[in-house]
């Protein structure tokens, strides 16, 4: 029997909101035909939290707490831009100690969240050990950071005008340490993953996102600079200490998984340089800025504050009309712009590849719901 | 506000006269434009094309309810800078609208979809109006600010051993009032 | 661009996907009615299990037998990874990889609930997320427990107060046998809560009544109970043998 004049049809079928890709609740509804995918509608919602609408029900000092919840895997970042708002609406200067600090907060939750992301893609593409050897990484940092915070994961350290404790004394003695044998470890994942053939046949060519597509979703982080656009908000905006440090931002032209999963590992690298400098020159003196109020009003006003998060350009948007509760509190995520372009990226691919190339986009429920 | 922030506005101006309802700057520098929504599209096309360099890339798009009218809220920026635009297209509670951007920025998509659910403004020409993060029967536009709160759904209501501590006289439905 | 709704997806709502599914595949899950099983199989092993309970020869033979089946079900619990938010990363993922392995408690991650025992629920449940919940927990086959991990679990947690979306709590639509509190717990927190599972599934008995949803059989072997777990809070008033307290 021939198969030219067979007769086929479109399959929809679903994948979620639970399937075992660690990424969270996201429901994929694929249209197939055979195994290759025609079109992808992603369906979401279903970690919505309505944290917007606490923000305007909570006082500012009480969203710090929030915060962190948006993007868990990275509840620093997200404890800094909402600060950073809050601090320029209320005009307050921190001082050089705690923005160095801020910084190597930052960085430390760079490398746990990227870790997160090798052992997530090393399940979903079938590379198990890499999700024990990034867990075993992420352990270290995480018990450097609950010495100094107090919490494994949802850290909320950092305060309106300040932190809420100095570190510790020998906290830099153990970051050091760990400065000393992560670059080798990290070899030690190019040669499980980037390096390894079966890896690069699965990764490669896959999701091709092109740059000017890239730019008209909203695509920012990883994803972008995977497609050739070297934009990085901690070099754009300079926030934080950033401009004293002398670091690169890694780009890639092919805009295929794999280049996103090699800006991804160069950018552990220049976590790394960053926080060597950061050990060396931080600099003593107070953590809290002088003049915060006890009970914080703003006044009225409106601002747009940006970081760069693991995942891509973070914002949070805050309008204040005087009161103790903001009006509006938006939080721009990158998650949620990423995951736009997916549908780009999967037309044409096999079933599997859409969970390799969702891995690497790397997204977070959190941040895309809110 | 900076020559250039000065110069772009009165650009604005120029093009939409009196439905240009005001230019300012916001607390971290940027020009915030607000506009009658009608004429959004001309004000963003002018940012795209008149300006130099242009001010093309959609950063965020979202709504925002300040109690008597309704807005949609663009933060646009020159690509690969920290120049930001701000346009907030104002649009009167009674038949809220405003025209889709999408021809403009693909990634417009799903924002636009939040804004429609969420604060039941209605984006004209949108090709895909479903709700996005809400269940697809959900009543009401939460971010409004005079949304009440579903209280009768089975699993929101507060567990009635509670006695609510900020309100005197406790009890159900008192948690959502401040 | 696809976009003007051409395909079936776009054009069915959420709801309607789910009643087309449920017409599909309902008339399968009705026919395996696993009260009909229970209700040949089980019975007449309790009718003997019961009968002989009191006969100290009986008691010995029924203990081994309970015990026996208690620890293999307890040491190989399958649970069914449901992470939702924040308490997967820790809850789950955390704890089991290598420095808080849940391996060695024959602890296997299964993807779908057609392979599970335990359902740990880690993580916020909203609205929309409750019906998808609901139909899984009724996909695993019996017996099953549920673990509500971390305070959106047990309670709604920090979005308990000003949260539109946010379910109170998962115990609203599911039976849950174990909370484990916190924010999110430490995966040793975890680890404690499925001891207390091991506890509670060890202190199971083959002479007990049928199990209704939510409520579990009523432990005959206190004894071993109170050598076991934590007497505060598994203890139930009314096998301990205390007075029951009216007011």
């Amino acid at each position: 029997m021939s198969l030219a004049g067979l007769r086929t049809e479109q399959l929809a079928i679903n994948m979620g909101p639970q399937h075992p890709s660690t990424h969270g609740v996201l429901r994929l509804i694929l249209t197939l035909d055979g195994e290759t995918v025609v079109d992808c509608d992603p369906v979401i919602g279903y970690l919505h939290s309505s944290l917007e609408k606490i923000g305007e029900r909570k006082t500012y000092k009480q969203f710090t707490t929030y915060t962190d919840r948006f993007d868990y895997l990275n509840a620093l970042g997200n404890n800094l831009v909402y600060v950073q708002a809050v601090e320029r609406l209320l005009g307050v200067q921190v001082p050089p100690r705690c923005q160095h600090i801020r910084v190597i907060m930052a960085e430390l939750n760079r490398i746990a969240s990227h870790l997160v992301y090798f052992a997530a893609l090393g399940v979903d593409v079938g590379a198990t050990t890499v999700f024990l050897y990034a867990f075993r990484e992420r352990e270290a940092i995480v018990n450097l950071l609950e010495h100094a915070t107090g919490q494994r994961l949802l850290y909320n350290y950092l305060r309106i005008g300040g932190l809420r404790n100095d570190l510790p004394p020998d906290f830099l003695d153990g970051l050091r340490e760990f400065l000393s044998y992560f670059p080798a470890r990290l070899e030690e994942y190019n040669n499980l993953l980037t390096r390894n053939r079966i890896f690069r046949a699965r990764m490669e060519g896959l999701g091709v996102l092109p740059p000017d597509k890239a730019i008209e979703y909203g695509c920012t982080g990883p994803v972008l600079r995977g497609s050739g656009v070297a934009w990085d908000i901690r070099k754009i905006e300079g926030y934080a200490a950033y401009p004293e440090y002398d670091f690169d931002v890694p780009v890639q032209p092919y805009g295929d998984a794999m280049s996103r999963h090699l800006v991804r590992v160069e950018e552990l690298r220049q976590s790394v340089a960053i926080l060597r400098q950061a050990v060396e020159k931080l600099p003593s003196g107070p953590i809290r800025a002088e003049g915060v109020p006890r009970v914080i009003k703003p006044p009225p006003g409106e601002v747009f504050e940006r970081v760069e998060s693991p995942r891509g350009e973070l914002g949070c948007y805050i309008v204040s009309d005087g009161t103790e509760r903001p009006m509006r509190l938006r939080w721009r995520a990158p998650s949620f712009y990423n995951l736009q372009a997916l549908r780009e990226m999967v037309r044409g691919h096999l079933v599997a590849d859409v969970v390799a190339i969702l891995a690497s986009i790397d997204i977070v429920l959190g941040d895309v719901d809110r | 506000m900076t020559e250039e922030q000065e110069a772009i506005a009165q650009a604005a101006r120029d093009l939409l006269g009196e439905a240009l309802l005001s230019a300012s700057v916001d607390a971290g520098g940027a020009l915030v434009l607000e506009v009658r929504a009608e004429r959004t599209l001309d004000l963003l096309e002018m940012l795209r094309a008149a300006v130099q360099p242009p001010v093309s890339r959609l950063a965020d798009l979202h709504g925002l309810d300040d109690g008597q009218a309704l807005a949609v809220v663009y933060h646009l920026f020159r690509p690969g800078e920290a120049f930001e635009v701000t346009v907030k297209a104002v649009t009167p509670r009674q038949r809220p609208c405003v025209p889709s951007v999408m021809r403009l920025w693909k990634g417009a998509w799903w924002p636009e979809r939040e804004v429609m659910e969420m604060y039941g403004i209605e984006v004209v020409g949108h090709p895909d109006p479903r709700k996005l993060l809400l269940p697809d029967d959900w009543q009401g536009y939460p971010l409004r600010k005079d949304y009440v709160y579903p209280l009768d759904h089975p699993y929101l209501q507060p567990n009635p051993i509670h006695e609510n501590p900020f309100v005197a006289g406790g009890g159900q439905g008192a948690d959502t009032e401040s | 661009m696809g976009l003007k709704g051409r395909n079936l997806t776009q054009r069915l709502s959420e709801e309607q996907l789910r009643r087309w599914l449920d017409a599909v595949a309902g008339g399968v899950a009705k026919r395996i009615d696993d009260r009909r099983l229970k209700r040949a199989i089980g019975e007449p092993v309790r009718k003997i299990a019961r009968r002989y309970a009191d006969n100290s020869l009986g008691v010995l033979f029924i203990r081994l037998a309970d015990e026996v089946l208690n620890i293999g079900r307890a040491c190989s619990l399958w649970p069914m990874q449901f992470g939702l938010a924040c308490c997967a990363i820790e809850g789950l993922m955390a704890a089991a990889a290598s420095r808080y392995d849940l391996d060695r408690f024959g602890m296997f991650m299964r993807a779908t609930p057609r392979q599970a025992d335990a359902m740990l629920v880690a993580g916020t449940v909203t609205i929309k997320m409750a019906p998808a919940l609901e139909r899984l927990y009724h996909q695993m086959p019996e017996p099953r427990y549920v673990v509500a991990l971390g305070n959106c679990a047990i309670s709604g947690g920090r979005f308990y107060r000003d949260a539109y979306s946010v379910a109170k709590g998962v115990d609203r639509i599911i039976p849950v046998d174990i909370y484990v509190p916190g924010c999110p717990p430490r995966p040793e927190g975890v680890i404690w809560g499925l001891l207390q599972l091991h506890a509670k599934i060890r202190g199971e008995s083959l002479a007990d009544g049928p199990c209704i949803e939510g409520q579990r059989p009523q432990w005959r072997f206190r004894e071993r109970l109170k050598q076991k777990a934590t007497p505060a809070l598994l203890r139930r008033p009314e096998s301990a043998g205390r007075p029951e307290i009216t007011e």
